[in-house]
């Protein structure tokens, strides 16, 4: 039968590998972008993300913005966003997502999902 | 469809005057407003920058894949007007874009072959070279695109692609333009499309007397289409999106028509926000363009001015946020007309080309 000793020893590995691997799949999930939306135009044309990775979409105009996307890669919809807020779209996938504003054919975005 | 661009100079009347004096637009309209309102307007950008919002561009963009030339113009000018681009040789580009409509047909909605009634009005042909997408609900990227679509459209000019080669191929006189125009007299649907759409990105509307004002000449606009132009940017908050020298800002919005046709939502049926939606139309020459809105419902600028005062002629979830109602006196609404009426250019008549036979 383990000691208590070693029982502790034990539960004091298992819990640094779960920091480890927690601290891992953060980094990894961790990353976050802003792209504005200002004078109906994205504050960016293309873009480069990992897997897990954000990215914060603002509305910096006077008028109401809708981003999203129908690529395979990834489909989202942020729906109207009026002035001042914010939508935050995380990418799960590896891909091209091609990002656009429903209200605003001209604002466009490539975002490259690697992993 | 990604298409950069160039700038390529083809004649445009009024170009930009340096050094353009700021003047408090719509001043005589403040003396006579309540403190509260005068506040309102006073939130405005300054009359000098609002005004250079407003310039008109020194010259058209061309696509780097599809060139001018005075040629391929030439070439696309005798195309638009040749009704035997249309499968009952009947119907020409131009029987709907009718420059003498200020390049649409004047009616609620189209007409096409066999007098089948189409279910959308008749977009002018003028300043597309600068536009987006096109159609109303903006399913061609290009004009290349557009081209060919009301030609192929069997509710329209109902003329296969394969049968418009074979009947231009039969008339010896396109082989001389087309050579001109593309260097062999091969006739392509690409190549008639890539010819119309050059000429019709030199369909620009010329100078109106909001230009003049713009560039400095005071006398150009009257007091009441001065302080049309205020509100038209302050409290109507029409600019929003008729913004830009093209009164437009490209983009699809449901501003309570009360139609059944969903637009843009047909195109992207998930998106709540473009349901019953409409690419903005350009003012320019708006007061020669009537009816209004996308199936001719508004007869004149003033019904048109009543919708937007009124928030729109129904309320839905998809109506755009900017449209609310305004509470505009009846001075208001004169004043946002006569502004209006001040984007109507003289353009030059326009020659009809003598068909090739």
């Amino acid at each position: 039968m383990p000691t208590n000793h070693k029982l502790g020893a034990l539960a004091a590995a298992l819990a640094i590998a779960l920091v480890i691997v927690g601290a891992s799949w953060l980094a990894r999930a961790g990353g976050k972008q802003a792209v504005h939306q200002k004078d109906k135009a994205f504050s960016a044309t293309e873009l480069t993300v990992k897997v897990g990775d954000s990215i914060e979409f603002k509305n910096d105009d006077d008028v109401a913005h809708n981003v999203f996307s129908t690529s395979e890669a990834q489909k989202f919809n942020t729906k109207i966003q009026p002035p001042g807020s914010s939508a935050e779209v995380t990418f799960v996938n590896e891909g091209t997502v091609q990002v656009r504003c429903a209200i605003h054919p001209q604002m466009k975005l490539t975002v490259h999902v690697e992993k | 469809m990604k298409r950069s661009r160039i700038l390529r100079v083809v004649i445009l009347v009024g170009a930009p005057v340096a050094g353009v004096a700021g003047v408090a637009f719509g001043a005589e309209r403040m003396v006579a407003s309540s403190s509260a309102r005068a506040a309102r307007e006073n939130t405005s950008p300054s009359a000098t920058s609002l005004r250079a919002q407003y310039r008109r561009p020194s010259a058209i963009p061309f696509p780097e894949d599809n060139p001018y030339s005075e040629s391929k113009a030439r070439l696309g000018q005798t195309l638009f007007f040749d009704p035997r681009l249309s499968g009952s040789n009947w119907i020409s580009c131009a029987t709907c874009h009718n420059p003498g409509f200020a390049w649409g047909d004047g009616l609620p909605r189209g007409i096409g072959h066999g007098m089948n009634a189409l279910g959308r009005r008749t977009p002018t042909a003028l300043n597309l070279s600068w536009a987006p997408v096109l159609f109303w609900d903006g399913r061609a990227e290009s004009l290349e695109e557009q081209a060919l679509g009301p030609m192929s459209a069997a509710a329209e000019m109902n003329q296969p692609l394969p049968e418009l080669e074979k009947e231009l191929d039969a008339i010896a006189g396109y082989k001389p333009l087309f050579q001109a125009a593309f260097g062999a007299p091969t006739i392509t649907g690409k190549r008639v499309a890539q010819a119309i759409a050059t000429y019709e990105r030199t369909l620009v509307s010329r100078e109106a007397p909001f230009d003049r004002w713009v560039n400095g000449d005071e006398s150009a606009l009257s007091p009441s289409a001065r302080r049309g132009f205020a509100l038209f940017n302050g409290r109507a908050m029409c600019s929003k999106c008729h913004g830009g020298w093209r009164f437009t800002d490209d983009g699809f919005h449901d501003i309570g028509v009360a139609s059944p046709d969903r637009g843009r939502g047909a195109i992207l049926p998930d998106l709540d926000s473009v349901q019953f939606a409409f690419k903005t139309p350009t003012l320019r020459n708006i007061a020669a363009r009537a009816p209004y809105m996308h199936d001719g419902s508004e007869g004149t600028l003033e019904q048109v001015v009543e919708l937007y005062n009124r928030g729109g002629r129904v309320r839905r979830p998809s109506v755009a946020t900017e449209v609310h109602p305004l509470n505009l006196s009846a001075g208001d609404k004169a004043d946002l007309i006569a502004f209006m009426q001040s984007l109507s250019s003289v353009d030059a008549p326009v020659d009809v080309p003598a068909l090739p036979r």
